[in-house]
């Protein structure tokens, strides 16, 4: 391990680290454009000039590797001065219209202005070398090429993260401009990452852009709920809406990517009519609203009789793998003490769409973040054997009730609506049915009882990605209506039903579900924070 | 869909011989199409860049870094006239003048008959004997304004 000294203090770096990087991990930010800690190399921007005890000039710190005995200063006079003099050199051809840039608030070059720069340009804004602006760049950029500090981030990015290419600069000198071969719309499923990266306002969303400024947007660190890869995210959120969500760099899940579909995954919740009360059926067959006690206790009293009758085995529990480990851990618990055996969770072999690449960087052909949580919890059996048999079975009589969860996938594939085609033909069959979901549909009418619950970002909750790695999603949003999140649906049957309910919090479940299931065992909340642990 | 000619194509071979990887001929397989096509239009860039495997993009970011490939169509006869120190100490203005008179068009634009198109650059490397132009493949030297109309009267009928 060499040691060297940083700004006056001895600190150790891992063997063939660069100065940047080992003085990230000491907490010193050294000011940075073009390097990225998931991209190569480029050391084109300068910015991050640093003096070397020994060597003649100041040296860049992101190409330049720390050496035994190393004496670095980042934040003398010398350095200061000459990133201030970088920057001047940056801004010179800058449009300087942060009032109408999105980036603002957010942006390296008003950052480090306001700490290096101060400076006044010297050059009359008539003077600048005018650049396209508003350039459409596909579904998810937009380019205004004034903006660009030509770090090559976003060129970098499709070279060797999606190998397609796409982006370049064209020209020389101070006509250098960033773009695509004759505007062509950026198609690639991972396009929105250059957004992320590019440190200025040269890109930037279309999704997003204009939406919400961005010192008004509060920040919930989950997962994203799109598909079994499990992707670490933040919510940026305000008064109830997510406005966006951006990746959280985790090394071992998604480094600093996000998939265009998973960042955008968000929009599906608004998508329709929320369920806002627990709804029983009545005698004349119409579903009405009930508190939630009631519910609870005529949910209790109907699948006990219907145990007392035809045995604990026509019960089936119908678990959905878009809910949290929390909840499906409550799930099971509350089925357990009613004596039944029956379990499942596979609209559509998730099981082995589960570990299935959709494309070599992230995504997984299983469109649900939490189907391994169900296999560890011990909800798949070749008994019941998915959706298809559960139906057999209750058609031929075997199932006559069932508790049914429910999530539309955030992302879309198609086969979506067959699938749920398949959970309304389960409710069908069933004598008694109790669907917990978050949003209203027409084929809801056939289920007994419906249940409003939190969906993804409303409740906090831990998600077992593809591999086993469990990760901790916090709560954005609160929950519309009556609604609650799953894990007190069960909390409040396990209670009506005459059981301990002890919990409080989603991480009081958390607690009893380390100490009681063996595969989640010794685990501690904490653990499931980034970059998560995984479970055997 | 544009092609090499089939000497163009044979060129072509012989230039990818000369490197141990073909995407590292791009600067003369630029410089072949030049030739070919007369100048690098986005169709050319798309081409050379699945001749080569390069993404378009990549294949049009050198050809704009290069001011002697064109990105818009030159005349046949392309002229580049230096206007750097020494050419300019030794009288190259008045020969400017005198492409500008001959051909009746502004620098970068084409001749109606499409056969000339100029521009100015910088040093040449003929300093010794400036002022000079380039025509092609050619340099003309100790240029005088009656020596320029000569040379273009020549590339007309040529
Ligand atoms: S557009 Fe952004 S990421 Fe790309 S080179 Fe310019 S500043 Fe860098
Ligand atoms: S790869 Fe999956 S988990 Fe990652 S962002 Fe895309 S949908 Fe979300
Ligand atoms: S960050 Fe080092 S040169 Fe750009
Ligand atoms: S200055 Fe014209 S050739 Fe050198």
């Amino acid at each position: 391990m060499p040691k060297f000294t940083l700004n006056g203090q001895e600190v150790e770096a891992k063997p063939g680290q660069t100065i940047i990087q080992a003085a990230a991990d000491h907490g010193m930010e050294i000011p940075h454009y073009c390097y990225h800690p998931d991209l190569p190399i480029d050391g084109n921007c300068r910015m991050c000039l640093v003096e070397v005890e020994k060597m003649p000039k100041l040296t860049p710190a992101c190409t330049t590797l720390v050496n035994d005995g190393m004496v670095v200063r980042s934040e003398n006079e010398r350095v200061k001065e000459a990133v201030r003099g970088v920057l001047e050199f940056l801004l010179i051809n800058h449009p300087v219209d942060c009032p109408v840039c999105d980036q603002a608030g957010e942006c390296r070059l008003q950052d480090y202005y306001m700490v290096y720069g101060l400076h006044t340009s010297e050059i009359p804004l008539g003077m600048k070398v005018r650049k396209r602006k508003v350039i459409d760049l596909g579904p998810m950029v937009v380019l205004d090429q004034e903006r660009c500090v030509l770090c090559s981030r976003c060129i970098r990015f499709f070279e060797y993260v999606t190998e397609t290419g796409e982006m370049q600069f064209f020209g020389r000198g101070d006509h250098v401009a960033i773009g695509t071969f004759e505007d062509r719309p950026l198609d690639n499923p991972y396009s929105g990452n250059v957004v992320d990266i590019c440190p200025v306002g040269a890109l930037t969303s279309r999704d997003f852009r204009f939406k919400c400024r961005v010192w008004f947007l509060h920040a919930t660190d989950s997962v994203c709920g799109g598909c079994s890869t499990g992707c670490t995210v933040r919510i940026d959120h305000r008064d109830g809406t997510i406005f966006r969500l951006l990746p959280r760099r985790n090394v071992e899940v998604n480094r600093s990517w996000l998939c265009d579909e998973g960042r955008l995954s968000f929009h599906k919740l608004s998508d329709g009519e929320r369920i806002t009360r627990p709804l029983v059926k009545g005698r004349d067959g119409v579903q009405a609203p009930v508190t939630w006690e009631e519910a609870a206790r005529s949910i209790d009293s109907r699948l006990k009789e219907i145990r007392d009758t035809n045995g604990a085995a026509s019960i089936l529990g119908f678990a959905s793998p878009s809910a949290t480990n929390e909840a499906l851990f409550l799930f099971k618990r509350y089925l357990d003490g009613l004596g039944a055996t029956q379990f499942d969770f596979r609209l559509d072999s998730e099981d082995k769409k589960l570990a299935d690449e959709e494309d070599q960087i992230l995504r997984h052909f299983d469109k649900h973040p939490n189907s391994m949580g169900a296999i560890k919890l011990g909800l798949m059996s070749e008994q019941v054997g998915g959706i298809e048999g559960a139906i057999n079975a209750a058609r031929a009589g075997r199932l006559k009730a069932g508790v049914v969860i429910y999530f539309k996938p955030l992302v879309e594939r198609p086969g979506d609506a067959e699938a749920e085609g398949r959970v309304l033909a389960l409710l069908d069959e069933l004598e008694y049915s109790v669907l917990l979901t978050s949003h209203k549909a027409d084929w809801q009418d056939s289920a007994s009882v419906v249940l409003p619950v939190a969906a993804w970002s409303e409740e906090e909750g831990t998600y077992t990605n593809f591999e086993g790695r469990v990760q901790l999603a916090g709560k954005a949003i609160e929950v519309e209506g009556n609604a609650l999140p799953v894990w007190e649906v069960f909390a409040m049957l396990l209670h009506a039903s005459g059981a301990e309910s002890p919990w409080m919090s989603a991480e009081d479940v958390f607690a009893t579900m380390a100490d009681s299931v063996s595969v989640f065992s010794g685990i501690t909340l904490d653990q499931t924070r980034l970059p998560g642990v995984v479970v055997g | 869909m544009i092609e090499f000619s089939e000497e163009g194509k044979r060129r072509y071979q012989t230039i990818l011989s000369h490197y141990p990887d073909k995407r590292a001929a791009l600067l003369p397989v630029l410089t072949l199409a030049q030739r070919e096509f007369g100048w690098i239009s986005q169709e050319v860039a798309e081409y050379i860049g699945k001749l080569m495997s390069y993404p378009p993009s990549d294949v049009l970011s050198v050809a704009t870094f290069y001011t002697m490939l064109h990105k818009k169509p030159a005349g046949k006869h392309h002229i580049d006239i230096c206007k750097n120190v020494s050419c300019w100490l030794m009288g190259v203005y008045p020969c400017i003048d005198e492409i500008k008179r001959q051909l009746g068009v502004e620098k970068r634009e084409v001749t109606a008959d499409g056969k000339f198109s100029w521009d100015v650059t910088e040093c040449l490397g003929s300093c010794g004997t400036a002022p000079a132009m380039q025509v092609g493949d050619r340099y003309y030297e100790n240029l005088t304004p009656a020596r320029v109309a000569e040379i273009i009267e020549k590339l007309r009928n040529d």
